[in-house]
């Protein structure tokens, strides 16, 4: 228990618990309590066995059916912010197994094809980087609105090193993009503004960098796979 | 028939993110959920407004907090509900004590299959009618009208504090009927 204040009284703490559940207090002691079912464990079980008995009250309300057009837009707008949602979907479908990275890319923008609203933002240039030897493969799509999602989807870095995205436009110096993620496979990368307009038939690679990314700013391991971006 | 194991599927498939999952856990308990909400706020565009709130927080994580096996998916949902609704009523009724209702933790009751729920519901009924009428009401009142203390005391006209004792003693009835 943090607070030395509060003695430990079962009995009052059982009172205590069913108040706070009900949210018959107010000021200090809601806030009291409050703080309590966060850091109390005992106290926090008793709000919720309360919270359990009381629940019966809300059960036995009569259901009353929402209105028709309500979940389309709950779905509109749950769907709308989840890409990951699409992406990791299509993800589990085996459509296209052993076909190259450009047709599993052609099948997620049908897929958003499909579910486009014409709020949802729409990939509207997609990148495959391929290793020679195809033990790396990773999947990119820029979306409408300034996005990039990225899916390793075969191949990981080597132990304790990480693999760093990076922007290569005409002639400029590579651009870090960041790192990807060693523990998921999909990332969600923002791409500065500035960058937004050079995306255009640039290249993207990945480099075996040390863990966390390159410490100078620039690619300093192998480059392990070269893909260029492509406008829809 | 959707059973309370649906519906727990369905939650622990949001909670992965599945759309279909989703659809159909709001086509199953919509109607509940709307019926709590509707009851706690008395006016259907905000009752919307909260039930869209609800679901869109179950899309984005609130499902993968759900403990399957622990309390009943009903009942985990509707405290939700519940809770969600008097949060809401507390927003637009500036007249009244800005309080937070509590937040739903981890539901902590054994694993409750359908039978065990059933009784469970009216286990508290009948507790609550071994109260006097008028604290039963006090009790039900505050949960699903979001009454508070100073609400109560002023409606039985009596001081803040002889409201508070009057009720935890009806509270520690309660307790002790409910675990009988």
């Amino acid at each position: 228990m943090t607070d030395d204040t509060i003695q430990p009284d079962d009995l009052g703490d059982d009172a205590l618990a069913g108040e706070y559940a009900l949210g018959l207090l107010t000021g200090d002691a809601h806030a009291d309590a409050s703080k309590r079912a966060r850091t109390d464990i005992a106290f926090a079980l008793k709000v919720n066995a309360w919270q359990n008995h009381f629940a019966a009250i809300a059960e036995a309300v009569d259901p009353v059916t929402p209105p028709r057009g309500l979940f389309r837009k709950i779905r509109r707008q749950a769907f709308e912010e989840t890409l990951w949602g699409y992406i990791r979907q299509i993800g589990l479908i085996p459509a296209f197994v052993g076909a190259a990275a450009a047709a599993l890319i052609l099948y997620v923008t049908v897929q958003f094809d499909v579910f486009n609203t014409g709020q949802e933002p729409t990939p509207t240039m997609i990148a495959e980087m391929v290793a020679e030897d195809d033990t790396l493969v990773v999947a990119a799509a820029f979306t409408s609105d300034g996005r990039l999602f990225v899916d390793r989807r075969i191949g990981a870095s080597a132990p304790d090193r990480s693999l760093e995205l990076w922007l290569i436009a005409g002639d400029a110096a590579p651009v870090s993009l960041g790192v990807l993620a060693a523990d998921q496979t999909l990332n969600e990368i923002e791409v500065p503004a500035e960058l937004q307009d050079s995306l255009a038939g640039a290249t993207l690679a990945i480099s075996d960098e040390p863990q966390g990314g390159s410490p100078t700013g620039a690619p300093t391991g192998a480059v392990l796979a070269v893909g260029q971006i492509t406008t829809l | 028939m959707t059973t309370p194991d649906d519906i727990e599927h369905m939650i622990l498939r949001v909670g992965l993110g599945e759309r279909d999952a989703f659809e159909a856990l709001y086509s199953a308990t919509s109607a509940k959920l709307f019926g709590i909400c509707l009851r706690v706020l008395k006016d259907r565009t905000t009752a919307e407004d909260v039930l869209q709130d609800i679901y869109l927080r179950l899309w984005r994580g609130g499902a993968a907090t759900y403990t399957a096996g622990k309390a009943s998916p009903i009942t985990w949902l509707a405290t939700i509900a519940r809770n969600r609704s008097i949060d809401k009523l507390r927003q637009i009724r500036p007249t009244r004590p800005l309080e937070d209702a509590p937040e739903v933790a981890d539901p902590a009751l054994g694993p409750a299959d359908l039978a065990e729920a059933a009784s469970e519901r009216t286990r508290i009924f009948a507790c609550l009618d071994e109260l006097d009428p008028d604290k039963s009401a006090a009790v039900q009142g505050a949960y699903l009208n979001g009454d508070t203390y100073a609400d109560l005391a002023a409606r039985f006209d009596v001081p803040l504090n002889t409201m508070r004792t009057w009720l935890r003693r009806s509270l520690m009835r309660l307790k002790d009927c409910l675990s009988q």
